[in-house]
């Protein structure tokens, strides 16, 4: 998954978008969804998978399984956002009554409009939230996005950290991947003793081959004239658009004007 | 006489909490303009000794003099004779530290201080000389093994190095790779850099090499030209084996074999075949 996910961010339509657009617009889509209306909420997220979906083409299932993955988080934590314990006098004493209640001893399980309505609310907003995220993941590669770092003045080691995490995150998963393929060729994983077993040679060797790549990497860089500075020269291969600045500014100030209605 | 271009005078080296060293009184001059194949079995220290002639370790005992000047341990002189050396890994992947592929070609020009136009001016000629440019913005986990060794390659001759070291550069490369290898080698050598290539390829070696050093034991027992070494090869190093052609070149009746030239590629062997299928043989 973490091939295609990036994939994506390269093959996409919107690739050549100038990131400072995809930057801006995924960030206020953000803090919009924080405030808003539900009912503004749920346009919003429509507007943000028309983005994904439409203007992006990134195919459905993959918005599906990533936006799913985030709800996944939300159903788990579901349980203890509806369901109140409460003791059965605060329950007499409320004033919306629970739309059900199941009680023992003094105290009770109960469901309440009101919680049905904060858990809903909740799951909205994680919606909306984690797609105007997956819309910047989804559409600008990661070295664009640290060149835009960089370009707004973020400082340099962080940026090197950030690009040694990226280059060699990939790589580390297809070392753990390889090895696990090798252990599993070999009878490893079988038996719930052996999984185990394996789990841990696993983590010994990629702790090994890791302190391995970092002094050849080391050496790498000095062949190469390491000055103390990770510095790249990179390519922009992207093109600012004002149609898409347009309904950018168009749609935000709409659903703005209609939140400010409805709310 | 010019100087050698690289000489190693009693070079021993030894790694860090270890009895055996790997390199002893290691001695052999390089000249410009060749195409060496360093050959040697697994652990014979052909890598270390890449490492130690790009400087990138420290020699225990001896000297290391690149056009008659001394190797000393200083880093600006240290940045300067880096810039002279290129090193090819063996793994691209060790090698290639940035995120896309011009990113990281352009990671050595940008350590050169380079003004941003010639740096830009130099990745383009580079992307275009190793058939590159449509991978440009491609991120390095994208790609394959031979593309990343194209890329690992680039990185490098973007420098412009004088001389070149490949640690074993056709290992997992399939035909057509290789064959893309040899081309891009041929015309990097065309340009005037001297090539270096550790390999136990002897195939490789034997088509590809004008010279030919051997290391056994952490010591250069032949450094010669390759037609010579390859005359007396089998008692010159029989553990490392013996080309396919070369072998192939030995069991021709000996009337075939005379007054030929040791053929260096198959069509050369295949027409030597020829013609002494027209002449039947004598016996010797």
């Amino acid at each position: 998954m973490h091939h295609h996910l990036d994939l994506y961010a390269y093959t996409n339509r919107l690739r050549s978008l100038d990131p400072r657009q995809k930057v801006l617009f995924s960030l206020g889509t953000l803090g919009f969804a924080f405030f808003a209306h539900p009912l503004v909420q749920g346009l919003l997220w429509l507007w943000l998978v028309l983005w994904i979906l439409g203007y992006a083409r990134i195919p459905w299932r993959v918005y599906g399984l990533l936006v799913g993955t985030v709800m996944a988080f939300w159903l788990l934590s579901l349980p203890a956002l509806v369901v109140q314990i409460v003791p059965n006098r605060g329950l007499e004493l409320s004033a919306s009554a629970p739309l059900a209640q199941l009680s023992f001893g003094g105290w009770s399980l109960a469901v309440s409009l009101e919680s049905l309505k904060q858990a809903f609310i909740t799951g909205l907003r994680t919606t909306v939230c984690s797609t105007a995220l997956l819309f910047l993941v989804l559409t600008t590669p990661f070295p664009s996005l640290l060149a835009l770092a960089a370009r707004w003045g973020m400082p340099n080691f962080v940026l090197d950290v950030l690009m040694l995490m990226y280059r060699y995150l990939f790589t580390l998963l297809e070392t753990a991947l390889t090895l696990q393929l090798a252990q599993r060729a070999r009878g490893g994983y079988q038996r719930r003793s052996r999984w185990l077993f394996s789990v841990s040679l696993l983590a010994a060797q990629l702790f090994r081959r890791s302190l391995r790549r970092y002094h050849q990497t080391n050496l790498a860089l000095l062949s190469r004239g390491f000055q103390g500075q990770f510095r790249v020269f990179r390519l922009q291969s992207y093109a600012y658009s004002q149609r898409y600045s347009l309904e950018m500014v168009v749609g935000g100030s709409a659903l703005l004007l209609l939140n400010r209605i409805v709310a | 006489m010019s100087p050698p271009l690289l000489e190693f005078r009693q070079v021993g080296f030894r790694y860090p909490n270890t009895t055996t060293p790997v390199l002893q009184d290691c001695s052999f001059t390089l000249e410009a303009g060749q195409k060496i194949a360093l050959l040697g079995l697994n652990g014979s220290g052909k890598s270390t000794l890449f490492y130690l002639a790009a400087a990138l370790y420290r020699r225990d005992r001896g000297e290391i003099y690149w056009q008659g000047q001394r190797l000393i341990y200083q880093p600006d002189k240290l940045r300067q004779w880096r810039q002279r050396i290129g090193l090819a890994f063996q793994d691209p992947e060790q090698q290639l530290v940035a995120a896309t592929v011009a990113e990281d070609i352009s990671y050595g020009l940008c350590n050169l201080d380079l003004p941003p136009a010639e740096i830009e001016a130099r990745l383009y000629q580079t992307l275009q000389d190793f058939d590159l440019l449509h991978l440009a913005d491609r991120p390095l986990h994208h790609l394959s093994l031979g593309q990343k060794r194209r890329v690992a390659l680039a990185g490098v001759m973007a420098l412009a190095p004088t001389l070149l070291l490949l640690d074993e550069p056709t290992t997992y490369l399939d035909y057509q790779q290789r064959q893309q290898l040899v081309q891009t080698l041929e015309n990097i050598h065309r340009r005037g850099t001297t090539i270096v290539i550790a390999t136990h390829d002897l195939d490789f070696a034997y088509g590809w090499a004008d010279w030919i050093m051997v290391l056994v034991n952490g010591q250069v027992t032949v450094s010669d030209r390759a037609s010579h070494v390859f005359e007396q090869w089998p008692t010159l190093a029989p553990e490392l084996g013996t080309p396919t052609l070369l072998r192939l070149w030995q069991q021709l009746p000996p009337s075939w074999r005379r007054n030929q030239t040791l053929p260096r590629t198959a069509t050369a062997l295949a027409q030597i075949w020829q013609k002494g299928l027209q002449v039947p043989p004598t016996l010797d």
